[in-house]
C-alpha cells in the first residue's frame, strides 16, 4: 500500500513540530525518516499511524483520505521502540492479540490463530518461546515479539519508531540486516524512524531527512550521502572539515589554493566548503593539483581506518581531519611533525551565511 | 527468584520486628486471654443471636461499601491521572479528607446529611428511602472513610503504566472497552484489590464515623465494634474479649483470601481475560 | 485510546459521587464549625485542651512516622523484591491491624499492660504507667497505623519491577507520599484517642 503526506502541519500549542509536510511512500518500499530528536520524525510517524492528529493537512493510503480513521481501524503494524508489549501475556498471547481482538465475523478460529502464531515466531526466529512472559526475554527478542505481533493482523503498513534505539550495538546490527530481509520477505510498506544516519543508510530503500519539523533532503541512500544538499546535511551525516573561503570566476579559493567547482558562486562571495576526512588524501610531494599544505599533529589508528589531525599552514591554520586506510597510511610512513599536502578529492560549497543555521 | 537484590535478611529483620512489637504480641496476648476464660464462657458469649447480627452487618455493610469504592476509586483515579479538567486539584486534595478527618466528626456531618430532615435525606424521604439508622446508613458512613484507598492505590500505578501499550492494542484494532479490559483492568487489579482489601479492612473496625448514623438498635444496625464497646462498659471483659478474638479470626481469613486472589490473579488474569473475550 | 469520549461523562461521575459521599458532609462540618461565629471557633480551639489535644497529636506523629516509615520501606523491600512462603500471609499480617478495631485494639492493650494485665505487675513495680498515658496512645496509634505506608508501598514496588533505579526513584517519591498519607491518619487518631 502507498502512502501519501500531503501539506501535513502540526502544532503543540504555539510550536510547530512539522511544517508542510508532503511526502510519498511508494508500495512495498522500506522508507527511513531520518533526524535528530524533536526534528518531528516519531510525530510524523505517529500521525500515519493514527496516534497523533495533524492540525492541516492529509494523509492518504493508496490514494483513500485515512485522515479521519481512528487508528484501530487503520489495519498499521507499529512496533515501539520501548516495545510496549503486554507484560501480563505470554509470548503467544502477545502475538495472537491482534487476531483476538477481532470482531467475531473476521475472528479467526482457534486452531488458525495457533498456526499463525507459530508461523510468525518462526518468521521472527524464536520458534519454542512462545509460553514465555516478555520479562523473559532479551531486549532483541522482545523487540522481535513486538514485531511478529504486529505482524499478525497483516497490516498494509509497517511503522517502526526508532526499533532498535533500545538494544546494544551487536544486537542492532544483526536485527539491522535481518528487517531488510524480513522486509523483502513480506514486501511490505515499511516506515522506519531513526536519529542514527548510519541505520538509515544501511537498511532503508528510501530515506528523508527531517529537521525542525522540515523535510531537508530526501533520495535514495546514496544520493543522500553522495550530494549533500546543506550544511547541515553535512554536518548530520557525519564528521566533516568546514574550509572558509572565497568563490572567484576559477572555483574556490581557500587560503592559498583554488579549488575546481561547477557550483555556481558569484564572484566573491564568503563560502563555506565541506569536505570529508576520508575524500582527502595526503602526499608527501606537491603535485600539479591544488594541495593544501599541512602539518601532521597527531594519528590514531583504529583497526582498518587511521584518525589524523593536521593543522593548515597557510590561511586560518585551522586543525583539519583526515581519515585514511591504513594500508594507504603505512605506504605513507606518516610521522608526528610531517609536512604534506592535501587534497580535496570532492566537496560541497555553500553560501557562508547558509552556515550559521 | 530474584534473591540476587541485596538487603533481604536485613528489610526482613527489620520487618519481623517491629511487627512483633506493634502485631504479634498484641494479638497473641488478645487469643491467649480468650483462651483463658474457658470453652463454655467463650460460647456463652458468641453464641448470642445479637453478636450474629452484628457480625453479618459489619461484614455486609463493609463488603459493599469496599465494592462501591473500588468501582468508584478506580473511576477517580482514571480521571485524576487521564484527565485535565477545572476543578482536578481540588477533587484531588479532596480524596485524603476521609482520612484527615477526626471519624467521629464525619459521622455526625453524615448523620446530619443523611437524617430524614437532612439535605439528602429529605430528598429520600418522600421516596420511602430511608438512610440515618438503617444498614443503608452504616455501609455509607464505611464507603465513606474507604474512600481514599482505591484512589490513592490505583493511582500511582495507573501513573506508572506505559501509554504505548494500550497504543499498541489500539493499532491491534482492540476497541477502547477491550483494551481496559485486556490491557489495563489485568495491569490494575491488584492495585484495585488492595485498595478494596483495605477499605474493607478499614470498614470492619470503623467506629466513630458508625455510631451516629447507624442508630445502634441491637440486631439491625448494631456493628460489631460497637458490641464490644458495650460489654466494655459493663465491665465484661470476657465477653469483649471473645467477641473480638472471633471478628479478628474472620478478618484474618477473608484478607488472606483476598490477598492470595490478589496475588494469584496478578499471574492469570491477563490470560483469562483475553481468552474470555473471544 | 479514544477514551476522550467518555471523558465529560466519566468525569461528571467522579464528581457526582464525590459530592454525595465528601463535599456535602465537608460543607456541612464547616456549617457548623462556624455557625456561632467565627470568635467561638477560635477559642474552642485555642482553650488549653484542645492546645493539649494538638501538642498531643503533633508529638504522637513525630514518633510515629519515621518509624512507620522505615517499616514501610523494609516491609515493601522485603515482600516484592523477594518470592518466600508465606509472603501472602505477612502481607494480610500487615494488614490486620486495620480490621481491628479501635476499640479491640484498645482491649488489646489493656490486656497487656493494664493492672491486671500481663506486664502490669511488672510495670506497677517499676513506676511505668502506660494505659491511660502517653505511651499508651502512641502504642495504640501505632498499632493501627501500621498498615499505612507498608501497604501503599507495596503494589507500587511491585508494579515497578526489580530495576534497582527505578525502585529507589519509587522510593523518593513514594517516601513524601506516605508521609502525607501517614501523617494524616495519625493525626487523626491522635485527635481520637484524646
Amino acid at each position: 500500500m502507498s502512502i501519501t503526506i500531503t501539506g501535513i502541519t502540526k502544532e503543540f500549542g504555539k510550536t510547530e513540530v512539522l511544517k508542510n509536510i508532503n511526502l510519498t511512500v511508494k508500495e512495498g518500499e522500506l522508507l527511513a525518516l531520518l533526524g535528530p530528536s524533536g526534528s518531528g520524525k516519531t510525530t510524523l510517524l505517529r500521525m500515519i499511524a493514527g496516534l497523533e492528529h495533524a492540525s492541516k493537512g492529509d494523509i492518504f493510503f493508496d490514494g483513500n483520505n485515512v485522515t479521519n480513521v481512528n487508528a484501530k481501524d487503520r489495519n498499521v503494524g507499529f512496533v515501539f521502540q520501548h516495545y510496549a508489549l503486554f507484560s501480563h501475556m505470554k509470548v503467544k498471547d502477545n502475538i495472537a492479540y491482534g487476531l483476538r481482538v477481532k470482531k467475531k465475523k473476521d475472528r479467526p478460529t482457534k486452531p488458525q490463530i495457533e498456526s499463525k502464531v507459530n508461523e510468525l515466531l518462526e518468521l521472527v526466529k524464536l520458534d519454542g518461546l512462545g509460553e514465555r512472559y516478555p520479562s523473559q526475554l532479551s531486549g532483541g527478542q522482545k523487540q522481535r515479539v513486538a514485531l511478529a505481533r504486529s505482524l499478525a493482523i497483516e497490516p498494509s503498513v509497517l511503522l517502526l519508531d526508532e526499533p532498535f534505539g533500545a538494544l546494544d550495538a551487536q544486537v542492532r546490527k544483526e536485527l539491522r540486516r535481518w528487517l531488510r530481509t524480513l522486509h523483502k520477505q513480506t514486501g511490505v510498506t515499511t516506515v522506519f524512524v531513526t536519529h542514527d544516519q548510519e541505520e538509515a543508510l544501511d537498511v532503508a530503500d528510501q530515506v528523508i531527512v527531517l529537521n525542525g519539523g522540515e523535510i531537508i533532503q530526501e533520495g535514495t541512500p546514496s544520493h543522500i550521502y553522495d550530494s549533500p544538499n546543506s550544511p547541515f546535511m553535512y554536518r548530520f551525516l557525519g564528521n566533516a572539515n568546514e574550509l572558509k573561503g572565497t568563490a572567484t570566476k576559477e572555483g574556490i579559493s581557500i587560503g592559498g589554493v583554488t579549488l575546481t567547482s561547477e557550483e555556481p558562486h558569484a564572484d566573491g562571495d564568503n563560502v563555506v566548503s565541506y569536505v570529508r576526512p576520508h575524500e582527502i588524501s595526503l602526499a608527501h610531494t606537491s603535485g600539479n593539483d591544488h594541495h593544501l599544505e599541512v602539518e601532521i599533529t597527531k594519528t590514531h589508528p583504529v583497526g582498518p581506518i587511521v584518525f589524523i589531525e593536521a593543522k593548515r599552514l597557510d590561511g586560518d591554520r585551522e586543525q583539519i581531519e583526515i581519515e585514511l586506510t591504513k594500508g594507504a597510511y603505512d605506504n605513507l610512513s606518516i610521522k608526528i611533525g610531517d609536512m604534506m599536502y592535501a587534497r580535496v578529492e570532492r566537496f560541497g560549497t555553500f553560501q557562508a551565511n547558509e552556515y550559521m543555521i | 527468584m530474584k534473591r540476587t537484590l541485596p538487603g533481604f535478611p536485613l528489610s526482613f529483620g527489620f520487618m519481623m520486628f517491629y511487627m512483633s512489637f506493634i502485631v504479634f504480641i498484641p494479638l497473641i496476648a488478645l487469643v491467649w486471654y480468650t483462651m483463658g476464660i474457658g470453652w463454655e464462657a467463650f460460647w456463652n458469649a458468641i453464641s448470642d443471636p445479637r453478636v450474629f447480627a452484628a457480625l453479618r452487618l459489619s461484614f455486609s455493610a463493609s463488603l459493599i461499601a469496599a465494592l462501591i469504592n473500588g468501582v468508584f476509586g478506580l473511576l477517580i483515579a482514571w480521571v485524576l491521572v487521564r484527565y485535565d479538567f477545572f476543578g482536578k486539584r481540588i477533587m484531588d486534595g479532596m480524596i485524603d479528607l476521609p482520612f484527615a478527618l477526626p471519624t467521629a466528626v464525619a459521622g455526625i456531618a453524615l448523620t446530619s446529611l443523611y437524617a430524614e430532615n437532612g439535605w439528602i435525606g429529605s430528598l429520600l424521604a418522600p421516596l420511602g428511602i430511608q438512610v440515618a439508622f438503617t444498614p443503608i446508613g452504616v455501609t455509607i458512613a464505611l464507603t465513606f472513610i474507604g474512600l481514599p484507598f482505591v484512589v490513592r492505590m490505583v493511582e500511582p500505578v495507573l501513573r506508572s503504566l506505559d501509554q504505548e501499550t494500550e497504543e499498541a492494542a489500539g493499532l491491534l484494532g482492540a476497541s477502547p472497552f477491550t483494551i481496559f479490559k485486556t490491557v489495563l483492568f489485568p495491569l490494575l487489579t491488584p492495585a484495585i484489590l488492595a485498595g478494596m482489601t483495605l477499605a474493607f479492612a478499614r470498614a470492619l473496625g470503623e467506629y466513630g464515623s458508625v455510631v451516629f448514623i447507624a442508630g445502634n438498635i441491637p440486631m439491625q444496625t448494631e456493628i460489631v465494634p460497637l458490641l464490644i464497646m458495650n460489654k466494655l462498659e459493663q465491665f465484661d471483659y470476657a465477653g469483649a474479649t471473645a467477641i473480638a478474638t472471633v471478628m479478628l479470626a474472620l478478618s484474618f481469613i477473608l484478607l488472606l483470601g483476598a490477598n492470595i486472589l490478589q496475588w494469584w490473579l496478578s499471574r492469570n488474569l491477563g490470560q483469562k481475560a483475553v481468552d474470555s473475550s473471544r | 485510546m479514544n477514551t476522550k469520549t467518555y471523558k465529560p461523562l466519566l468525569i461528571f461521575s467522579a464528581f457526582l459521587f464525590l459530592t454525595l459521599f465528601l463535599l456535602l458532609p465537608l460543607l456541612i462540618i464547616f456549617i457548623g464549625a462556624f455557625s456561632q461565629g467565627f470568635e467561638v471557633f477560635w477559642y474552642s480551639i485555642t482553650e488549653p485542651a484542645a492546645r493539649h489535644a494538638i501538642f498531643l497529636t503533633l508529638l504522637v506523629v513525630v514518633v510515629t512516622v519515621p518509624l512507620h516509615t522505615l517499616f514501610g520501606l523494609a516491609a515493601a523491600w522485603a515482600l516484592t523484591k523477594y518470592r518466600f512462603r508465606g509472603r501472602q500471609l505477612l502481607i494480610t499480617l500487615i494488614e490486620i491491624p486495620f480490621a481491628v478495631s479501635p476499640v479491640i485494639a484498645g482491649l488489646v492493650f489493656i490486656i497487656l499492660y493494664g493492672v491486671n494485665g500481663f506486664f502490669g505487675e511488672w510495670l506497677l513495680a517499676n513506676n511505668l504507667q502506660i494505659i491511660f498515658a502517653v505511651p499508651g496512645i502512641i502504642l495504640a496509634t501505632m498499632f493501627v497505623t501500621l498498615p499505612f505506608i507498608a501497604r501503599e508501598l507495596i503494589p507500587l514496588m511491585e508494579a515497578q519491577g526489580s530495576d534497582a533505579e527505578e525502585a529507589s526513584l519509587t522510593l523518593g517519591a513514594g517516601g513524601f507520599r506516605t508521609f502525607y498519607h501517614v501523617t494524616l491518619p495519625a493525626i487523626k487518631w491522635g485527635f481520637f484517642t484524646e
